[in-house]
């Protein structure tokens, strides 16, 4: 999966590493922004904590 | 078995294991500068309230008809849309109120007051139990806030001690309770939020406050409660502490 990504991406190795960054951070954005408060909000546990 | 089989199985389970990790972070620190910085904003908004509101009743003859009481809230138009705020997360839930205790400042000073107690409401401050009273009512005054994760305002609830003040300030002024007692029951044992909770020789007539926050930290099966009394109330332009931060 990772290493078909890695292919696919353009460029020299330099580029697909920068690319890759990103690609993780967006990732990772996505997670906490999005999807995370999204799985604590469905269990609405106050208890937690 | 084939070698890409066995290659696809260990990065899907290297990418839960990374999942799991980054949810860690997102609970344990994420979710704790979030929840900071919103209550942070919400906290100034409030207090901007109550500069109108201590303004308006100061100067009333400059009404023009004095039927406009100085107790009608003042207006909320400052507060639409502000784009200079810092983006959030999430969107807190409005404060009615601002919490203050000396024994855990930085922790809890002009901390928002929220009403309700479910999740997105302790995310955004100290929350109220619905069913019970409002500050300086006669009955119980019982409020709720994480101690792990969250903002965590109640974490280093451990701290605190009889005899320790407890200051809410509402637009309708400031309410000064002291801490009697404390103790640590079961989760479901809601007989704590009672006007006079049972076997705690509360006078029936007394104004209460109850702190409750999960006990052991990091956990949520039992729950540390601390009791107060209503010792003083002030005028809203007569605050008893310094509210600076």
């Amino acid at each position: 999966m990772y290493w078909w990504i890695w292919k696919k991406l353009p460029g020299p190795k330099w580029l697909k590493a920068v690319q890759s960054t990103i690609l993780t951070l967006a990732m990772v954005a996505l997670l906490f922004f999005v999807v995370f408060p999204a799985i604590d909000a469905f269990f609405q546990d106050p208890t937690l904590g | 078995m084939p070698k890409r089989v066995v290659a696809f199985v260990g990065e899907l389970l290297l990418t839960v294991g990374i999942l799991i990790l980054l949810y860690l972070a997102y609970s344990l620190w994420f979710t704790n500068i979030a929840a900071q910085q919103a209550t942070v904003v919400s906290a100034d908004r409030f207090l901007e309230q109550v500069r109108v509101q201590i303004e308006h009743a100061s100067e009333p003859s400059l009404e023009p008809d004095p039927s406009s009481e100085p107790a009608v809230a003042p207006p909320p138009a400052e507060e639409a849309s502000t784009p200079t705020e810092p983006p959030a997360p999430f969107v807190p839930v409005e404060p009615f109120a601002l919490l203050y205790i000396p024994r855990l400042q930085a922790d809890v000073w002009a901390e928002p007051l929220v009403e309700g107690i479910y999740y997105r409401a302790l995310a955004s401050g100290v929350g109220h139990y619905p069913t019970t009273e409002m500050p300086g009512e006669v009955g119980n005054f019982a409020i709720a806030g994480h101690r792990a994760t969250n903002g965590e305002p109640f974490a280093r609830f451990e701290r605190l001690e009889a005899g320790d003040k407890v200051y809410v300030q509402s637009l309708d002024g400031w309410f000064e309770y002291q801490l009697v007692k404390d103790k640590i029951v079961q989760e479901d044992e809601v007989w704590v939020l009672a006007d006079s909770p049972e076997g705690q020789e509360f006078a029936p007539g007394a104004k209460l406050i109850t702190l409750t926050t999960c006990d052991p930290r990091w956990n949520s099966y039992q729950r540390w409660v601390w009791w107060g009394e209503l010792v003083a109330t002030y005028p809203l332009d007569e605050a008893p502490i310094e509210v600076n931060r």
